[in-house]
């Protein structure tokens, strides 16, 4: 067999593998350390390219950006700075049809600017908004589904850790890609609000609701005292990192010790509570950082194989034009992500696609961009829309089936598309703060 | 006999595997803490510490590698098991193959790079190299390469137990917090 083509069947395997339930860093690094014995009949070489990738990809110092963000995160989830958010945003926004719901995708835009992890916010936003909608007669599939899909928000907009992940693989700065991920962000939430208010009108049985009699208006010291922390939380991170005064990694140690600070200003930080956030840290982190590692082997392994370079002159020699390309390489995230969750999308995919994107002249960031907001669409489509299950397995109620979340996530999934579109269009609204 | 000798066997993994995450957690403190003095001292004062970024480097490898081993006891490394629980409500027999099977793979890749990464440890402890800009800042290397040996044998040893007794994740003692699986 050729190289070529046992790396192709690797790559097959590896996605059958994980699919059948095998851990995805022992899937990702068995399959690639056997197909480099094979390629090059040499089991020594293998073991050799298995110890550097150990030895060297892990001493990374962007890696320590990942627990101090986790860290971050876990405190200021435990502070209920979600909550105080949310309450804010509803108050604004209650006079409008499907109103409730346009403030969670509020408040979940401004607390993914705090935490980066789309589980923590469907986790919180379940809890919080679905009751409140429901006891005002929304339908259970608009509210599950606003929740779902705002809850992917809290991976595009920075800190994210799938930016992070991205920027490992394609080698950029993990503050560039904070910066690219603002306005793509930010774009989402607000076609998110536009799709509710069109919705709502065009579809108000799909939305359900009725108005509220007016309720006591907070008091400016109230809604100061319930934003400010989480402004304040926003303008160190992301200002520390745009003016360049702190690396990321040093902007996640500082949001950390501010998020801290807020919790036990809050009193809502006991010992325990910091402590098994800490051991949470510590796990999230092993993990993640375990699955970069065997990633590092994957991607080794395909460059010995020659495939991403087969790839590109497949493509370039078929003079494929720039769209066909993009077409494809959505269409392979949507159908990976029916499977497999983002961050294993990302590490299979990106280092497939890396030389044909850099051959062609197309920025990197950019391509980060298109490539994280692609595989999050496969957060909200079954079988295996992790955000979906997250709320599901959260909401604990009969009347709500999985069928449910998914029906009702569809729509923010399509929106998701559509902006996905706009984002390969427009690279300038990923590379404006750059 | 058999039973009692993997019990007890499991039991000590599991303290070992419980120790090291808790020294791991405590290198995440340490990373925080490090990190502010250096930005408050380099802000404030234009006095950096020295060494910070070779500092984080080391930290990186020995959170990730401490706490390994936990990871894989509760049963926390990335996976996607909608077929396997879908296996396990239809068919159980072919659901438990099939974990045994997936441990036995696993354990055969961290033994391999127990096995890879031994040498490097024996070699960094006889000639005592280190790591940084000599005169300026310098960690020696063998702590971290006896901390990636140690712990990728321990990955292996506690999947080659859930081999054995056919069980992923701990029974009663500890319910694996599931809330927020990932970052």
């Amino acid at each position: 067999m050729t190289p070529i083509e046992i790396g192709l069947i690797s790559v097959i395997a590896i996605v059958l593998l994980i699919y059948s339930g095998v851990y995805i860093p022992i899937a990702l690094g068995m399959v690639s350390f056997v197909s480099i014995w094979l390629m090059r009949d040499n089991f020594t070489l293998a073991l050799n390219l298995l110890k550097i990738a150990v030895g060297d990809s892990a001493m990374e110092y962007s890696f320590a950006t990942i627990p101090l963000f986790t860290f971050m995160g876990l405190i200021v989830s435990k502070a209920g700075l979600g909550r105080d958010i949310y309450e804010v945003m509803t108050m604004r926004f209650r006079k409008v049809k499907g109103g409730i719901g346009m403030a969670t995708v509020g408040a979940n835009a401004v607390f993914a600017a705090v935490t980066g992890s789309s589980i923590a916010s469907a986790s919180v936003f379940t809890k919080v908004s679905v009751p409140q909608m429901m006891a005002q007669d929304y339908n259970p599939r608009f509210a599950v589904g606003v929740v779902a899909g705002s809850s992917v928000l809290g991976m595009i907009i920075p800190p994210s850790a799938m930016l992070i992940i991205y920027s490992f693989v394609a080698e950029q700065s993990v503050g560039d890609m904070f910066l690219a991920g603002v306005f793509p962000g930010i774009l989402l939430a607000v076609a998110y609000v536009a799709a509710i208010a069109i919705m709502g009108r065009f579809t108000p049985g799909f939305v359900g609701g009725r108005r509220v009699e007016d309720t006591e208006w907070m008091t400016p010291g109230e809604i100061a005292s319930k934003t400010l922390p989480t402004l304040f939380l926003i303008c160190v991170v992301l200002g520390g990192i745009y003016t360049g005064w702190l690396t990321a990694v040093e902007a996640g140690a500082a949001g950390a010790l501010v998020a801290l600070i807020i919790a036990l200003a809050r009193k809502s930080m006991t010992a325990k509570t910091f402590w098994d956030a800490l051991l949470e840290t510590g796990h999230i982190t092993a993990a993640i950082l375990f699955l970069i590692t065997a990633a590092s082997i994957y991607s080794r392994m395909l460059g010995l194989a020659g495939l991403p370079n087969q790839l590109q002159d497949l493509l370039a020699g078929n003079s494929a034009s720039f769209w066909t390309i993009m077409m494809l390489y959505v269409l392979l995230m949507l159908f990976l992500g029916t499977l497999l969750d983002t961050a294993s999308i990302i590490l299979i995919v990106v280092p497939l696609f890396l030389p044909m994107v850099e051959a062609m002249n197309l920025s990197l960031i950019w391509f980060g961009i298109i490539t994280v907001v692609g595989a999050e669409i496969g957060l909200l489509t079954p079988p295996l829309g992790i955000s979906c299950f997250v709320i599901k397995s959260t909401i604990n109620d009969d009347r709500i089936s999985l069928k449910d979340v998914f029906m009702g996530a569809l729509p923010f999934a399509f929106v998701m598309l559509l902006i996905l579109f706009i984002l390969i269009e427009f690279p300038i609204l990923s590379l404006a703060l750059i | 006999m058999l039973n009692t000798a993997v019990a007890g066997l499991s039991r000590v993994a599991n303290i070992l595997a419980i120790g090291a995450n808790a020294l791991g957690t405590l290198v995440v403190l340490a990373l925080v803490v490090v990190l502010n003095i250096d930005v408050i001292a380099r802000g404030i004062f234009s006095a950096p510490i020295r060494g910070t970024y070779e500092m984080v480097q080391f930290s990186v490898v020995l959170i990730v590698f401490l706490q390994l081993a936990d990871v894989v006891r509760v049963d926390r490394l990335t996976r996607s098991d909608g077929f396997l629980n879908l296996m396990q409500t239809r068919r159980p027999g072919v659901a438990s193959t099939l974990r045994r099977t997936i441990n036995a793979l696993s354990a055969i890749f961290m033994g391999l790079i127990a096995y890879v990464t031994f040498p490097e440890f024996l070699k960094m402890w006889a000639t005592q190299d280190f790591f940084g800009v000599p005169g300026l800042f310098t960690l020696p290397w063998w702590p971290v390469k006896l901390v990636i040996t140690t712990g990728s044998a321990l990955a292996c040893l506690i999947f080659l137990i859930k081999v054995v007794t056919a069980q992923d994740r701990p029974l009663a003692s500890q319910a694996p917090e599931r809330d927020e699986s990932e970052l």
